[in-house]
């Protein structure tokens, strides 16, 4: 057998093998949050608070931390990285999602979430590709970071990415400043909108509005509440559903200037970014609005789209890095901030606005 | 001449994810997941 060809087959297998512990640990990680989320839920905690307000996805991605700074120090984290699959986990959990959400919902919400999609995808755009250009970022840049905080986090960062031609270094600045920011938002979010009394449409829409990753989504909807997490799911599958379209609009810029672009924009390349995960999403709310399963409360379906979801926000803390931020300098930091607190004031005002007098929408409690 | 290219198709994860669920809805309808079948909890 020639060398190299023994080579390949050696650095396969292990991959398959790094896939099948990385796996394994996610598995392990969730039932640990799952079975410590169960313990505190029924507990009170200091000073009265009931345990009940630490929901799943926190204890799944405090887990997750966990094992992200035993693999760094055991210097296992390459290794297992082909089994960590956040958005798989995620994408699965969100077409579950879809079985338990009458399509009533999602049309009497639709109008609103297009609405939003396009108000706040416009601003939020077009105020971070100002603030970039101030701040003196690279066009390339801008041009990712604008998309992810506008349209939705990492999937939209690469596919900006791709359409653009960014370098790979840019691509991983953002992702990962998307992620260090979604992290606490995800958590403070939910605890700001029950200060503020939120209803459950307008907190979800505020979630869905403003919160980069879609994993963040519906981890601040799951705490907040049931009808929060649909209309959080909503919201974002309406904002991600777009991407295909932030991604041809950038490469015609991109072209228009000096042959830059890196693809040639078509309606195929609109296609080939939309998410395909929002037809299960639907086609599956559909089954289940025609009665034909059950994803609703107390459902098996309902506790495989939580388990789903446990895996997608344990895969989130193992993937967790901030070690590219250090190369990075303060000024796309700041960029990235100011324009996060733009995003989280506009959303809740324009979520405000949409779900509470022009298209409010009705919630089966 | 020219080979014929082959045409593989590649599936993209976002249509994994799509079949993954689509199977285990599938498993819930006929029965094999939920009541009266392998019981799954949160």
């Amino acid at each position: 057998m020639p060398k190299s060809t023994k080579n390949a087959q050696q650095s396969n297998w292990k991959k398959w093998l790094g896939f099948g512990t990385g796996l394994l640990l996610v598995v392990l990680l969730s039932i640990a949050a799952w079975w410590m989320a169960k313990r505190i839920y029924a507990a009170t905690l200091p000073f009265g608070i009931p345990g009940k307000i630490l929901e799943f996805p926190i204890w799944a991605v405090l887990f997750g931390l966990l094992g992200n700074v035993i693999l760094k120090l055991s210097n296992l984290k390459e290794f297992v990285k082909p089994g960590v699959r956040t958005e798989f986990f995620l994408k699965v959990g969100l077409v579950l999602l879809g079985a338990g959400i009458n399509l009533s919902l999602m049309v009497t919400a639709a109008g609103g979430a297009i609405l939003q999609a396009f108000i706040m995808i416009a601003s939020v755009f077009f105020f971070t590709w100002w603030l970039a250009k101030k701040f003196g970022l690279d066009d390339k840049l801008r041009a990712v970071m604008a998309t992810a905080i506008s349209v939705c986090g990492v999937s939209a960062a690469i596919a900006a990415a791709g359409a653009v031609l960014a370098k790979k270094e840019q691509v991983t600045y953002v992702i990962t400043l998307v992620i260090l920011v979604a992290l606490p938002i995800m958590v403070l979010a939910p605890l700001a909108a029950s200060a503020m009394h939120l209803p459950d449409a307008v907190a979800g829409a505020w979630f869905g509005g403003n919160i980069d990753t879609t994993a963040a989504v519906i981890g601040a909807g799951t705490i907040y509440s049931d009808q929060a997490q649909q209309v959080a799911a909503i919201v974002k599958s309406t904002q991600n559903a777009l991407i295909g379209v932030m991604a041809f609009f950038l490469a015609v810029y991109f072209s228009a200037r000096s042959g830059q672009g890196g693809q040639r924009p078509s309606a195929r390349m609109i296609w080939e970014r939309f998410p395909k995960f929002v037809l299960g999403f639907v086609a599956a709310s559909i089954l289940y609005t025609l009665g034909w399963i059950d994803g609703g409360k107390g459902s098996a379906l309902e506790a495989l789209k939580n388990w789903a979801f446990t895996l997608a926000f344990v895969s989130m803390g193992l993937e967790f890095s901030v070690r590219e931020l250090k190369n990075m300098g303060w000024r796309p930091v700041a960029v990235f901030l100011l324009a996060t607190l733009f995003n989280t004031v506009l959303a809740l005002g324009v979520a405000w606005v949409i779900f509470q007098y022009l298209l409010p929408i009705q919630l089966a409690q | 001449m020219n080979e014929p290219k082959s045409r593989k198709i590649v599936l993209n994860e976002d249509w994994w994810a799509v079949i993954a669920a689509g199977l285990l809805i599938l498993l819930s309808a006929l029965g094999v997941i939920g009541e009266g079948g392998l019981k799954i909890t949160f």
